[in-house]
């Protein structure tokens, strides 16, 4: 074998060497990454994200580290041949002279160089040479490959991941079947169950949660279907219900007012009740049956208008906490747009009672049922004119929003005097509006058809308005909890800093010192030889009558000191940093060279700065000490200020330290 | 055989014997009279097969002039020696202009040749004359000239100055600077005989004969054969990775460097300069061909580091105090792989 075959042999070998290490170190890190993606997956999908991308980082820092992803070159494996053949760095030589094709013997060099090589060349086996050497990890990490496929294989079995099946979870699949199954459900109540859906796949939630979901959405789903039966039976009998149910209906409202019965004003208007078609045409029976589905209906109407009522409540009840501070601001303005609101709740509410004949103001829906019960006759006629009322009384309700729900509670809390006169206002309107409804509803029969209709989608636009309020409302909820919760941690530190700053600042010591000065002040008196020493700071004042001094001055000093305490407590702040400035002053920072640019140092202006003593102070004048020197020369004898007959001399001692210094080196030899 | 008679690779293989050859028959001759020493002899003979100067150091009577003595009269080459004493002047060393009258009664300043000019000098306790005089050597060592009045005198070639010093006695001393020492290409270090070699030079210097050193070689074949062995020496192939790494040795003795050692670091005040690195640059290709080889080894660069640096590499006084010598930090390098 010749020298140049081996040297390319032996680095083809390394390459594939190199490269079957890198292959297994690769599968080796994709195994174990596998494993580490599929078990964090179920704790956080960007926490398998982020194994991943730390991973990358590591095997490349790996890679780096070992020389992986280097490629083979000629002088590596030259320098593995002169290793196993001995020839001291002969063939690396060999590799080199290739390229000094200026040296005139280079040809000669070679041939010599392989000549002498030849004998250890002849019996060469590059395999020997550079066999497949695996690093002792590598190796073990190799063992476990095949365990960790299992595993990867069983995680992936038990787990599924969002790209194999979109719609995993049961529940949010019964969900989208809810939502292809019914395709006319409202559309905000199918966004929302998709919203529910991808929620629940998503994020782990409970069965509990996804059940008591599912439930309120099927008891939606079955409110709307009823009012979509009640909307179609209202309709039927519409055309059914003649003159004669108008006509009774007057007369049953012109016999209701003598009631006299109030209802609650928190009491929101019900639906009205659906009138069978007609009971002329009827059987008994049949009117029976009618009228107990009509019963059972609107008592399941009514429990959700109660249960609807109660959450409402409830969140007005969390508003109006988190708008007490707005209201005591706005106290003066809320009384009377109190009543404002009051006044339009009634006038709403008289829309929909006025044609029901109700002396009660602000019940019509209330009276509505009860009319329902009367009469079946009028039942009809009421019902439409209901719906109509209650359309027109929804949206004027509905369009006023946030301020006439928060304006209730805030009316009747702060503005009672305008909810009476609301109260009064509405019941005399519901009883004008009342006979004058009462007439218009025989005359606007078909009018009031289309109103219903209106009314409906009015019903739906205020349902929307009035989610978006509440949405509005919750956010401004939140904010105000973490402007609560920031206010609280601020007024916290404040204190603490006010707890911190005291006994720093004087006039918080002057007013402890003060109460107790009053204790001690008894004693000193008693005593009577105490010294009034007097004190020009309050401070020092306070100090003296804590150490019991009394006197007047003290005392005055004590009362001061009381005074500055009660007027430097919400001052704190101020004397705190009054107090830390004096001490920053004390302990003034020093300077070295190069530092302290921008801040009073030199900065990195090296050297000295030239500074000018007044020439008043100077008893010789350094300006007339030139060629005229004579002016500034003392012409007087020297005096000593302190004669030496003063001062007894001194002997010199050694200094020890000098003494015991170490022979330099280059005496020692001397000295010795 | 010269370097351009060299056809192929035989030539060269026979060249590179010669080479080894008559190394071989000096080293014999001269162990003849030098009983053991044999890697001083080595050193300094592979030293001036490089072109270099030898700087011996040893206790007195240990045989370095003899050495030398044993060395020049088995190359055969005209030898000179100079004890250097405080009161040597350089004009003593060089030669000086001396007037002279000649027969017709003419005056004239001729040259007067000083020791210097021979193939080898044997500067005797170089380290007693004064440094004046040290520097007298400074241009003959480096530029194989001195100049007097002036007037430059090339001097014979071969020249090789072998320099002998005693560590010991130091009163009166005035130690070689920096730059004559870096001018040495290796400082040997003559150690004392063991128990066996003393015996025999007792019964080689007691006896009635006492052998001496014979020329190999007449004085214009050996003048010639050194000047072929020189060119033979330049031919060493040095590969690029041997190169970085006699680079990184240098640099592991210089302090401050990123390969400095931590005893370097410590214990150095200035490391080898380009100089140094030529010096074991070229012992290094010497004792390659010694071992019958066109190549450069690492093995060649570690062999021939220690003398060749040891004697540039100035310490500090703490490596003084903690008695660390220039050769525990090269030992520390030559170790390091």
């Amino acid at each position: 074998m010749r020298l140049e075959s081996a040297i390319h042999l032996t680095r083809a070998r390394l390459s594939r060497n190199r490269g079957l290490i890198r292959l297994l170190f690769l599968l080796a890190v994709l195994s174990y990454g596998a494993v580490l993606f599929l078990l964090l997956w179920n704790v956080g999908a960007w926490l398998s994200y982020l194994t991943i991308l730390i991973l990358c980082v590591v095997v490349a820092r790996i890679c780096q580290r070992k020389n992986l992803l280097r490629v083979s070159t000629e002088i590596e494996s030259c320098s593995l041949l002169d290793r196993e053949l001995g020839s001291k760095d002969r063939v690396l030589a060999f590799s080199d002279l290739k390229t000094a094709r200026q040296d005139p013997l280079c040809e000669q060099k070679r041939r010599l160089i392989e000549r002498q090589l030849e004998p250890a060349l002849a019996g060469l086996q590059v395999s020997t040479i550079a066999p497949l050497i695996l690093e002792k990890r590598l190796r073990y990490t190799l063992y476990t490959l095949p365990v960790l496929w299992i595993l990867i294989g069983a995680l992936l079995y038990r787990l599924e991941l969002p790209g194999i099946n979109v719609s995993s979870n049961p529940e949010a699949r019964m969900l989208e079947k809810l939502v292809e199954q019914n395709p006319e459900l409202p559309q905000g109540l199918k966004t929302e169950l998709q919203q529910l859906a991808s929620a629940v796949q998503d994020h782990a939630i409970t069965d509990q949660e996804v059940k008591d979901a599912l439930q309120k959405a099927e008891q939606e789903l079955a409110k709307s279907q009823a009012d979509l039966a009640q909307a179609t039976e209202a309709e039927d009998s519409q055309e059914a219900v003649g003159e004669d149910s108008a006509e009774n209906t007057a007369e049953t409202e012109l016999q209701q007012p003598s009631d006299g019965t109030p209802a609650p004003l928190a009491t929101p208007t019900p639906e009205p009740t659906p009138t069978p078609i007609s009971q002329s045409s009827a059987s008994p029976e049949q009117q029976k049956q009618q009228e107990k589905e009509q019963e059972e209906q609107q008592e399941q109407k009514k429990k959700d208008e109660q249960s609807k009522q109660e959450q409402q409540k409830e969140k007005e009840q969390k508003q109006d906490e988190q708008n007490v501070d707005q209201q005591h601001t706005k106290s003066s303005n809320s009384g009377k747009s109190g009543k404002e609101q009051d006044k339009s709740e009634s006038e709403g509410q008289q829309g929909q009672s006025g044609k029901k004949s109700d002396n009660q103001g602000k019940q019509g829906d209330g009276e509505g049922q009860n009319s329902s019960s009367q009469g079946a006759n009028s039942q009809g006629s009421q019902g439409k004119q209901s719906e109509g009322s209650k359309g027109s009384g929804d949206k004027q309700s509905e369009k006023s929003g946030q301020s006439g729900e928060q304006g209730k509670e805030s009316g009747e809390k702060q503005g009672q005097s305008g909810k009476n006169e609301g109260k009064q206002e509405g019941q005399q309107q519901g009883q004008d509006q009342s006979k004058s409804q009462g007439e218009q509803g025989k005359e606007g029969d078909n009018k009031e058809g289309k109103q219903g209709e209106q009314g409906k989608e009015g019903k739906q636009q205020g349902l929307d308005q009035a989610g978006k309020a509440l949405s509005e409302l919750k956010d401004k909820i939140k904010e105000q909890e973490q402007g609560k919760q920031g206010g609280e941690k601020g007024s916290a530190g404040d204190k603490s800093g006010e707890k911190q700053d005291q006994p720093k600042s004087p006039g918080g010591s002057s007013s402890q010192q003060g109460d107790s000065q009053q204790k001690d002040a008894q004693e000193p008196q008693k005593q009577g030889g105490a010294k009034d020493k007097g004190s020009e700071d309050k401070g020092k004042e306070g100090k003296e009558g804590a150490k019991g001094q009394p006197n007047q001055k003290s005392a005055a000093s004590q009362s001061k000191g009381e005074k500055q305490g009660d007027q430097m407590e919400p001052s704190e702040e101020l004397n705190a940093s009054k107090s830390s400035a004096g001490e920053e002053s004390k302990e003034a920072k020093r300077f070295e060279e190069g530092e302290g640019k921008g801040e009073g140092g030199l900065g990195d202006k090296k050297g000295f700065q030239d500074t000018q003593v007044p020439g008043d102070k100077e008893k010789l004048d350094t300006r007339f000490t030139g060629k005229e020197g004579t002016l500034g020369k003392n012409s007087a004898l020297a005096k000593f200020k302190t004669s030496i007959d003063d001062v007894k001399l001194a002997r010199p001692e050694a200094v020890k330290d000098q003494s015991s210094q170490p022979v330099p080196l280059e005496y020692k030899d001397v000295l010795e | 055989m010269q370097v351009e008679q060299i056809k192929d690779s035989e030539d060269l293989e026979r060249a590179i014997n010669e080479f080894s050859d008559t190394f071989a028959r000096v080293e014999g001759e001269v162990g003849r009279v030098i009983v053991g020493m044999k890697d001083v002899v080595r050193r300094t003979l592979s030293s001036i097969f490089a072109g270099g100067h030898v700087l011996l150091e040893g206790v007195p009577g240990l045989g370095k002039t003899l050495l030398v003595k044993s060395i020049s009269r088995t190359l055969g080459l005209s030898f000179r020696r100079i004890q250097f004493t405080p009161d040597l002047m350089p004009s003593d060393v060089t030669g000086t202009q001396v007037l002279t009258e000649d027969e017709s009664g003419k005056r004239s300043f001729t040259f007067k040749q000083g020791p210097i000019f021979a193939n080898i000098v044997l500067a005797d306790e170089i380290n007693r004359a004064t440094p004046k005089t040290q520097a007298a050597l400074l241009e003959a060592m480096e530029e194989r000239q001195i100049t007097v009045l002036g007037e430059t005198h090339p001097l014979m070639a071969p020249f090789f100055v072998l320099a002998t010093q005693n560590p010991v006695e130091l009163e009166g001393t005035y130690p070689l600077p920096e730059a004559q020492l870096d001018r040495f290409m290796v400082k040997v270090l003559v150690q004392p005989p063991t128990s066996a070699e003393l015996k025999e030079v007792l019964s080689r210097t007691t006896g009635v004969s006492i052998p001496e050193a014979q020329p190999v070689l007449g004085p214009a074949e050996m003048t010639k054969r050194i000047a072929e062995m020189k060119q033979l020496v330049r031919q060493v192939v040095v590969a690029d990775p041997m190169q970085e790494v006699l680079v990184r040795m240098m640099a592991a003795l210089t302090p401050g460097t990123d390969f400095a050692t931590e005893l370097t670091d410590r214990y150095v005040r200035f490391g080898p300069g380009p100089r140094g690195a030529q010096a074991v640059m070229m012992l290094a290709k010497v004792s390659a061909i010694l071992d019958s080889r066109i190549n450069l080894a690492f093995e060649d660069i570690k062999s021939v580091i220690l003398p060749a640096i040891r004697h540039r590499l100035i310490l500090n006084f703490q490596a003084e105090a903690d008695n660390v010598t220039a050769d525990d930090i090269i030992e520390q390098v030559r170790s390091a792989k």
